[in-house]
């Protein structure tokens, strides 16, 4: 038998097949974690974005509703409305995108 | 009956959806490899191969491909390997001369020359890597140096420097006992 051979055979005993014995499992625990933790993490992420985009949202919406062109229109129906609609089309977004 | 997915389809699935259930699948089919391969290499197989596939998992977007899976996975089990063993110098002080003792009592055993964890103690790290990869699992140089980071020029002279080292040993150990 040659040299080679010889490590051929040595090596190739050894390919014996690895019991699962619960791994996968144990892996897919700690999958389920850390996607729990990432959802956790970029909901509060989301909470406090919105916490602070909306109020100033809404302060540049009344600032450009006071400008002079809208003058006139400031503080009407209208333009509130808007700003709600604005502001609850942002959040929508805001909640797709956590739940993606 | 419907064909078993292919590890590219699997991964596309668990990349758009999040489907954990495609991960699992991968996770059982390649398990085996994975730990049959760190199980050489450090005592604590298990645990960096749990680590290798929640790397896996949290990276899987970046898999371009251009290897098999089963390669891509095999080089992140062998670089944490390699960060946990750094982390755990004075662990592995203690691991090294653990087996320069089991090498020391080989010597004197013949029979244990057909034993591969212990001819494999006689090579270094990067040495045992390349041969594993190589006679057990049936990679090419190519393959081993993805894996390992080693230009392939550096992988050959690895391979060659361990077969010698394995073959001068064992020969010695033969001809003492004849």
């Amino acid at each position: 038998m040659s040299d080679e051979d010889a490590l051929r055979r040595l090596f190739r005993e050894e390919v014996s097949d690895v019991p699962d014995d619960g791994f996968t499992r144990d892996v897919m625990q700690r999958v389920d974690r850390l996607r729990r933790r990432r959802r956790m993490v970029l909901g509060s992420a989301v909470t406090v974005g919105a916490a602070v985009a909306v109020p100033a949202f809404w302060q540049a919406l009344q600032a450009f509703a006071s400008a002079a062109l809208w003058t006139h229109l400031a503080g009407t129906p209208a333009i509130n409305a808007t700003a709600l609609c604005l502001s609850a089309a942002a959040l929508w977004v805001l909640s797709v995108s956590v739940e993606a | 009956m419907t064909a078993p997915l292919s590890d590219t389809e699997l991964i596309a699935r668990v990349v758009a959806g999040d489907d954990t259930r495609a991960f699992e699948q991968l996770v059982l089919r390649h398990q085996a490899i994975v730990r049959g391969f760190l199980r050489h290499l450090t005592a604590d197989a298990d645990h960096v191969a749990q680590e290798t596939f929640l790397k896996a998992y949290r990276r899987l977007t970046y898999f371009r491909g251009d290897s098999k899976f089963s390669t891509w996975l095999i080089a992140i089990a062998y670089n944490e390997m390699r960060q946990m063993q750094r982390k755990r110098t004075h662990q592995n002080k203690i691991v090294a001369a653990l087996s320069l003792e089991v090498h020391d009592g080989h010597a004197e055993a013949p029979e244990e020359v057909h034993d591969l964890p212990k001819v494999l103690a006689w090579l270094e790290e990067e040495e045992r890597a390349a041969m594993l990869l190589s006679y057990v699992y049936g990679y090419s140089h190519r393959e081993i140096s993805l894996v390992t980071g080693l230009p392939v020029g550096t992988v050959k002279s690895k391979l060659n420097r361990a077969r010698v080292r394995i073959l001068e040993r064992m020969n010695a150990t033969v001809s003492q006992h004849v």
